[in-house]
C-alpha cells in the first residue's frame, strides 16, 4: 500500500464542516472496530484469566510476567524471527530477480508479467490447500520429483518433519507474495532514468559495476518501503496458510507469535494472555509501522 | 541488429521458462481438478493429462458444499461491498481534496488500520458479536467484512480522486451545483474508474477472507468458501481431485475480477494520458 503522503498542487478552499461529515463514516469505523478492540485487549491483558467471563480481576503484568518466562513464547519469538526474515529476504529476492528480467524488453514480455501476476490473484485458502497437495507426504509430486530425479531417497515430510514445516510454510508464503516485490521493484526500474546507465557505460563500468552504482541506488528508497512492508506482513499477518497448512504443529515447528495468540484464544481459551501476546505483537508491530511511516514520507521520495 | 534479437529472443524464452516453472502449482491444481479420481491417484503421477473429467469436476457440486458457501460467500463479499462504496467513495474525497489536520490524522489511521495484526482484534469480536447475538450468522460477518474493508477502499479510491482536476467541480459550483451536487454530478462520475477498481478489490477481500470467517462461525451451512476449502485439510475423505476441484472454482471469481480491474486500471492510465 502505497504511504500517506501530502499531495502537492491543491490550493486549499474553504473548508468548512464539510470534511468532518465525510469523514465521520471512517472515523467512527475506526474506533468502533480497531481502536475499541485494541484498547479492550490492552485491559484484558492486564486482569486476572477468566475476567471476560465476569470474574474481573486486576492481574497486572502478571500474563506478560508468565509470557517472558515461558519457553513456548521464547520458541515461537524465535519462529517468528526466522520466519519474518526468511519471507522477506527470499520475497524480495525473487521479485527483484524477475522485475530486472522484465525489465529488458523480449517479445511477449507484458504477456508473461501478466502471468507472474497470477499467484498475487489466488485466495490464501487456496494457495495453502494446493501448497498442502503439492508437498503431500504420500502422493505430492514434489516427493516424487525429487526422488525421480535422485536427489533424495526417501519421501520428506514436509508438512509433518518439525525440521521442514516453517520451510514449507514460508514457502506458500513467499510464492504468493512475490508479485508484489516483482510489480512495485518494476516500476521503480523503470523510474531509473536511462541516461545514468549510458553514463555508466561512459565512464567504464561494466554490468555488474552498473547493476551495483546505479541500479542499486535507484530502488533504494523503494527497496527500504517494501522491505518494511514485507516485514509488517510476515511478522504480524500472515496467518492463513500457515494456519490452514500446519495450524501451528508439527511440534509447534510453525507456531509464530500469531498462531500462537489464535490457539490461546481458541484452543486453551486463555482469553487473557491471548491478548497479552496480541499485545506484544501489536508493540512491534507498531515499532516497525512507524519506520515505515517514516522512511515513505522521507524528503526526495515519491 | 539481428543479434539484439536474438539476444531478446532469448531472454524472453529463458524468462518464460523461469515464469512456467514459477507457475507450476496454478497448474497442478487446475489438471488435478480437472483429471478423474483414478488418474489423479495413478504412479507414477501423469504430468500431463491424458483426460478432462468434467463430470468428475462437477461432481463436487454433489459430494460437499460448495454451492451453499459459494452462495454465501457472494452475499457477504456483495453486501459488504454495496455499503463501502458509496461511504469510502465520499471520504476518500474528503482525503483528496481538503488539507487540515483531521484529514492527514485520519489518513495516518488508516494507514495503520493496514499495518496493525488482525489477530489482536479477533478476541474482541468475537465477545462484541456475542454480545450481539451475531455469532454463527452472516449478519455479523458482513458487518465484520464493512468493519475491515471499508478504511482501505477509501484509500484506494483516493488516488481516483487525485486524478480528477478540481477546477472541474468549482466551473460546476460557479454553474449553481452545490459542494455536494458537483461531487456526485462531477467528481464521482469521473472518478469511476478507480471506485469501480476499489469496489472489486473490496469484493475480493472479502472473498478472501478466512481469518474471521473461520472464527465467528461455525455452523457449516453459514461457511464461506475459504472456510470449506480450508476444513478439508486433514479431512481424508475428500480426495485431493475434490479437494483441487473446489478450489479451483473458488480462484475462478477473484481471478476474473482482478482482470478487469487491471483493464480499469489501463483505461484510467490511458485517460490520463490524452488529457494531460
Amino acid at each position: 500500500m502505497p504511504p500517506p503522503s501530502a499531495a502537492p498542487r491543491k490550493r486549499a478552499p474553504r473548508i468548512g464542516t464539510l470534511p468532518l461529515v465525510l469523514l465521520l463514516p471512517v472515523v467512527v469505523c475506526i474506533a468502533i472496530f480497531y481502536a475499541g478492540p485494541i484498547l479492550f485487549a490492552v485491559v484484558q491483558s492486564l486482569q486476572k484469566g477468566g475476567a471476560a467471563m465476569g470474574d474481573p480481576g486486576f492481574a497486572g503484568a502478571a500474563h506478560y510476567l508468565s509470557l517472558f518466562g515461558d519457553r513456548r513464547f521464547h520458541s515461537s519469538a524465535f519462529i517468528t524471527l526466522v520466519f519474518t526474515v526468511g519471507v522477506v529476504v527470499a520475497t524480495y529476492a525473487i521479485g527483484l530477480g524477475l522485475a530486472l528480467l522484465l525489465n529488458k524488453g523480449f517479445p511477449g514480455q507484458r504477456a508473461v508479467g501478466g502471468l507472474l501476476i497470477i499467484p498475487w490473484t489466488m485466495p490464501l485458502v487456496v494457495v495453502a490447500v494446493v501448497w498442502g497437495w503439492l508437498l503431500d507426504y504420500q502422493f505430492g509430486i514434489v516427493n516424487y520429483l525429487l526422488e525421480r530425479w535422485g536427489v533424495i531417497d526417501r519421501p520428506i515430510g514436509w508438512l509433518t518433519d518439525p525440521d521442514m514445516a516453517l520451510w514449507s510454510v514460508g514457502a506458500a508464503n513467499v510464492w504468493r507474495l512475490f508479485p508484489l516485490a516483482m510489480v512495485t521493484l518494476l516500476a521503480a526500474l523503470k523510474s531509473i532514468p536511462q541516461e545514468l546507465y549510458e553514463a555508466a557505460e561512459v565512464d567504464g563500468a561494466d554490468r555488474w559495476h552498473a547493476f551495483l552504482y546505479v541500479t542499486l541506488p535507484g530502488i533504494r528508497p523503494t527497496t527500504i518501503a517494501l522491505v518494511l512492508l514485507l516485514a509488517i506482513w510476515a511478522f504480524g499477518r500472515i496467518f492463513t496458510i500457515v494456519f490452514v497448512m500446519a495450524g501451528g504443529g508439527p511440534a509447534g515447528a510453525t507456531e509464530t507469535l500469531v498462531i500462537q495468540t489464535y490457539l490461546e484464544a481458541f484452543r486453551y481459551f486463555r482469553l487473557e494472555r491471548a491478548s497479552a501476546l496480541g499485545v506484544i505483537t501489536l508493540v512491534i508491530s507498531a515499532a516497525l509501522t512507524i519506520l515505515y511511516l517514516k522512511v515513505s514520507r522521507a524528503p526526495g521520495e515519491r | 541488429m539481428a543479434r539484439h534479437d536474438l539476444a531478446a529472443w532469448r531472454r524472453g524464452a529463458a524468462t518464460l521458462l523461469i515464469a512456467l516453472a514459477l507457475l507450476f502449482p496454478f497448474y497442478w491444481m487446475l489438471i488435478t481438478a480437472l483429471q478423474g479420481e483414478a488418474a489423479v491417484m495413478a504412479f507414477p503421477p501423469r504430468l500431463w493429462p491424458q483426460e478432462i473429467n468434467l463430470p468428475a469436476f462437477i461432481d463436487v457440486f454433489r459430494t460437499t458444499k460448495v454451492g451453499r458457501w459459494l452462495l454465501n460467500t457472494m452475499l457477504v463479499a456483495g453486501t459488504a461491498t454495496a455499503v463501502v462504496v458509496p461511504i469510502a467513495a465520499l471520504t476518500a474525497y474528503a482525503l483528496s481534496r481538503f488539507r487540515s489536520t483531521a484529514v492527514s490524522a485520519t489518513a495516518v489511521l488508516i494507514v495503520v488500520t493496514q499495518m496493525m495484526p488482525p489477530v489482536l482484534l479477533l478476541v474482541p469480536y468475537f465477545i462484541l458479536f456475542r454480545e450481539l447475538g451475531l455469532l454463527n450468522g452472516l449478519g455479523g460477518l458482513i458487518l465484520a467484512n464493512i468493519a475491515w474493508t471499508m478504511p482501505v477502499s477509501a484509500w484506494l479510491m483516493k488516488s481516483a480522486f487525485d486524478a480528477v482536476p478540481h477546477e472541474l467541480e468549482e466551473a460546476a459550483m460557479i454553474d449553481g451545483c452545490g459542494r455536494f451536487g458537483a461531487i456526485i454530478r462531477v467528481a464521482v462520475p469521473l472518478a469511476a474508474p478507480g471506485i469501480a477498481a476499489a469496489a472489486v478489490f473490496a469484493f475480493i477481500s472479502a472473498w478472501d477472507e478466512y481469518f474471521f470467517a473461520r472464527t465467528l462461525i461455525s455452523n457449516s451451512d453459514y461457511w464461506l468458501v475459504s472456510v470449506g476449502l480450508g476444513s478439508f485439510t486433514g479431512d481424508y475423505s475428500t480426495s485431493w481431485q475434490h479437494v483441487m476441484a473446489v478450489a479451483t472454482i473458488s480462484t475462478l471469481p477473484p481471478a476474473i475480477l482482478f482482470i478487469m480491474v487491471q483493464r480499469a486500471f489501463i483505461a484510467n492510465l490511458a485517460q490520463g494520458g490524452v488529457k494531460g
